[in-house]
């Protein structure tokens, strides 16, 4: 696997009580500017205990081969294990359910060998019969989420209860990384073939450290410990059962009562805090559990049909945006300003930053040179044109897009922010009716380009063919490292040489924790580690 | 609301005409919301299939497989008809983001919003009543004057920032009752009373202004010839008399509620209809809207059925009108 590079930024650590627990964390932490680890294991853990967990929403689904909802995820990692897990920081596949692997030349095979031993929590067997009917009904579901990642999937072959050998129809690089994610936790083979929307009411059956214990919709989601449990992923410190007794979910949306109820301890875990009120939560017996989120940095996405069919107005875009202004304005040292196409917490991550430096004057240059001059009220104008762009917006509107809008009016770029509810919002974006979009994906996989880039796909931003497309191929069939590394620099250059994209900042995942939680880490995909996870 | 029986036979008659305008209302609820949903552009399947970034791609069979599953192949108009004739059984169809049966959705979440509904209906009453006969009570006039304007100010807060407020001061600070967790009547009290406040401004002003008048009216001179205390005076007779209005009100009042339980239990995350509500229209998940709209129009016909029905009951007056018309 490609390893993850990420900044070293002067510690802004979490204010423990303790100095000695300080220096436990930062050495956990590596030369790491995030924290990914909250709690210090001075008496080392103990066992026992609810974890009151206040999520910011019910995804509505748990299915987690249905839907790729973060809430989904954080409630699931816990209820399945996968064929393997990922380090967060070097990227590293490492085993899991399965003990070894083998990736053909071609990237087309991926051969596992499970480890044995493990079983699902109705008793059966996590064998080669189970990952078969896992995947096989992953690849005929819709690509909403996982499925999307087990396209040309052809079969799973079953040598014998521990070798299993997974085909697909092209090359396909990205599925080592797919099998250590939540969406394709193996399920048990009974739970294959179950109904698809009792599967969302949480009827499935998985081999993780938890198991469902109730989930009531727009309520909440309670787990319990599973006694017996002895197969965690490689990277795991705890190698048996969880330490939590039970770990409830409650889902509360408004902000504002999520973060009172964890500072009104009526909650220990917070998620996604708000970057107003995360000062609250960086010491006074509390601390933030935060992690750059790896893949595609939020960007403004481009439809390169219309005025931004013209490279230098896109350019001009590239140019304008200061980064550093926009985190400092509407987020805080939380977060960083993007400084690649991909944040820089993801597997094969490029430094960028030259290309994204702040330039209104070569801006201005590139719109005047493209014939957009400026106009009498500042915006600039073409044979009687204004220069507006239409950002359309899943409702409801981030904070960012307006400081986004004042910036780009500083160079005679009127944006319009249209936004609009989210059904409405996929069909337009569908009939290309937009001049921009913003769509960032987490994955700590470098595949998340193609997705978004390669011009054989759905292609949502109309980019013409080009050598791109060649060099997203070249990720996509490289099966060692170097190779694809070599690939991924390649694209990632190109798109901004030719300002296929504006990158914006790097999404965040903030977590507000009380000091009483220890061990509780964040997964590779930013998922809640919950089987690491005591309390005092 | 207040219109009076008809040609026809007596009191049955009345009741039957009222009946069968609340089913009107009850189904061009249903219309209305099914032509309206189909208006909007947006498409529910899309986005179920797409994911909300809608880059995923659906091959044209899991398009065409899903629209079939809800019906969306076949004409508007067979649609219509399907869709009223199992609303009429109480199936509204499965919810397209879930796949959980409308019905079920409804019927878990409903029982949550009718207790916070009643009792923040209970709170807004009572608060309403004591409020308005104080405004005509107390006898500094000043402070009088101070109760007659804060209905005005209880019905511009927004029930969203009233709930934050109760939050941090009564859960958050003083831990007096829980943020969140539906059951329980503690759990109740702080989100039926962010429910309550505007009904109760509402109430104490409809209130208020009618035992004002009733003050000066020539009966109410008789009755103070007579010897009534002004007390005596207005909680025997003036409320009575202000019944009649603040019933109109309560009609009114349930409609409110209704709108403003979404608001309320998201603020409160309380798992009820609002909820449902709130998360249905976002995703444009018509099978969801549809119900949850119908079941609040039946709440809403039934208690202005209900209203009409206690009108001849309350003022005699009524009851020899609606007869005298009825003949």
């Amino acid at each position: 696997m490609l390893a993850a590079v990420r900044r070293s930024l002067p510690h802004r650590m979490l204010s423990t009580t303790a100095a000695v627990a300080a220096a436990a964390v930062l050495a956990s932490c590596g030369s790491s500017s995030t924290a990914e680890t909250a709690g210090t294991d001075r008496a080392g853990p103990r066992s026992g205990g609810t974890l009151l967990i206040a999520a910011d929403a019910d995804p509505g689904c748990l299915d987690p081969q249905q839907t790729g909802q973060l809430q989904t995820l954080d409630i699931v990692r816990g209820l399945v294990d996968s064929l393997t897990g990922q380090d967060p920081k070097t990227g590293a596949i490492v085993p899991w359910l399965a003990q070894s692997w083998t990736v053909s030349p071609d990237a087309r095979q991926f051969s596992f060998v499970l480890r044995s031993g493990a079983s699902f929590s109705d008793r059966t067997p996590v064998d080669g019969q189970a990952v078969k009917a896992t995947f096989d009904r992953l690849a005929k579901l819709p690509p909403n989420g996982a499925p999307a990642y087990i396209k040309g999937y052809t079969g799973t072959a079953v040598t014998d209860a521990t070798h299993v050998t997974v085909s697909f129809a092209q090359p396909n690089s990205q599925f080592l990384q797919a099998t250590s994610t939540a969406g394709f936790g193996i399920l048990s083979v009974a739970t294959a073939s179950g109904p698809l929307a009792e599967r969302c009411r949480g009827r499935f059956v998985g081999s993780g450290p938890f198991v469902l214990g109730s989930y009531t919709p727009n309520q909440g989601a309670v787990l319990t410990r599973r006694a017996g449990y002895a197969w965690p992923s490689s990277r795991a410190t705890n190698k048996s059962v969880a330490h939590l007794n039970e770990v409830r979910f409650t889902f509360v949306s408004e902000d504002g009562a999520r973060t009172g109820a964890l500072r009104s301890g009526q909650a220990r875990v917070g998620e996604n805090i708000q970057p107003s009120d995360q000062s609250q939560f960086d010491g006074n017996g509390f601390q933030l559990v935060r992690m750059s989120a790896p893949g595609l940095a939020p960007p403004l996405s481009l439809n390169h049909q219309g005025i931004l069919a013209d490279e230098k107005v896109r350019q001009a875009l590239l140019k304008g945006i200061d980064r550093a202004a926009l985190v400092s304005t509407v987020f805080n040292s939380s977060y960083k300003p993007a400084t690649g196409v991909l944040a820089s917490t993801t597997p094969g991550y490029v430094d960028q930053s030259a290309k994204l430096a702040h330039d209104p004057d070569g801006a201005a240059e590139l719109l005047t040179a493209a014939g957009w001059l400026p106009g009498k009220d500042g915006i600039r104008a073409r044979d009687g044109r204004r220069l507006s762009l239409t950002w359309l917006i899943p409702a409801p509107m981030p904070p960012a897009d307006e400081a986004v809008q004042q910036q780009l009016r500083r160079i005679g770029v009127d944006v319009r922010l249209d936004a609009v509810p989210p059904a409405q919002y996929v069909s337009r974006q569908a009939a290309g009716a937009f001049d921009i979009s913003a769509v960032g994906t987490t994955r700590a996989d470098p595949d998340v380009l193609r997705n978004i880039f390669s011009t054989k796909g759905s292609n949502l931003w109309h980019l013409a063919p080009s050598p791109l497309d060649d060099y997203l191929q070249q990720e996509v069939t490289a099966s060692d490292t170097t190779t694809r590394q070599i690939a991924v620099t390649k694209a990632v250059t190109w798109i901004l040489d030719h300002a296929d994209t504006v990158p914006l900042y790097e999404n965040t995942i903030v977590h507000g924790v009380a000091d009483q939680v220890h061990g509780l880490r964040l997964t590779a995909s930013t998922q809640l580690d919950l089987h690491e996870a005591w309390l005092e | 609301m207040s219109e009076l029986g008809g040609p026809g036979g007596g009191m049955t008659v009345y009741i039957a005409r009222r009946l069968a305008q609340a089913v009107a209302v009850v189904w061009a609820a249903f219309t209305v919301t099914f032509v309206a949903v189909r208006l909007l552009p947006g498409d529910p399947v899309d986005l179920m299939l797409s994911g909300t970034n809608g880059f995923s791609t659906p091959t044209p069979e899991q398009v065409a497989e899903a629209r079939a599953r809800f019906g969306f192949d076949h004409p508007l108009v067979q649609q219509y008809v399907d869709a009223l004739l199992d609303a009429t059984h109480g199936d509204f169809g499965s919810s397209i983001q879930t796949g959980r049966p409308v019905s079920s959705m409804i019927a878990q979440a409903l029982p949550s919003t009718l207790r916070l509904g009643a009792t923040a209906l209970v709170l807004a009453l009572v608060a309403g009543t004591i409020l308005g006969l104080l405004a005509n009570l107390v006898p500094v006039a000043p402070l009088r004057q101070g109760l007659r304007s804060l209905p005005a100010a209880g019905i511009s807060l927004p029930s969203f920032w009233v709930g934050l407020m109760l939050l941090q001061l009564l859960s958050f600070h003083w831990h007096l009752f829980p943020a969140f967790g539906g059951g329980g009547l503690r759990g109740l009290f702080l989100p039926a009373c962010a429910l309550a406040l505007p009904g109760a401004a509402l109430v104490a002003q409809v209130v208020g202004k009618s035992l004002h008048d009733s003050l000066r009216r020539p009966w109410a001179d008789t009755m103070r010839a007579a010897g009534l205390t002004p007390r005596r005076l207005l909680i025997a007779h003036g409320l009575r008399n202000a019944a009649i209005p603040a019933l109109t009100v309560l009609g009114l009042l349930v409609g409110n509620l209704i709108g403003g339980a979404v608001v309320v239990e998201t603020v409160f995350s309380r798992p009820g209809t609002g909820l449902i509500t709130q998360a249905a229209v976002g995703a444009q998940d018509l099978p969801v809207v549809q119900g949850v709209v119908v079941i609040a129009a039946v709440g809403f016909a039934a208690i202005n059925l209900l209203i009409d029905l206690l009108y001849p009951l309350l003022d005699p007056r009524l009851r020899a009108n609606t007869a005298a018309v009825a003949r």
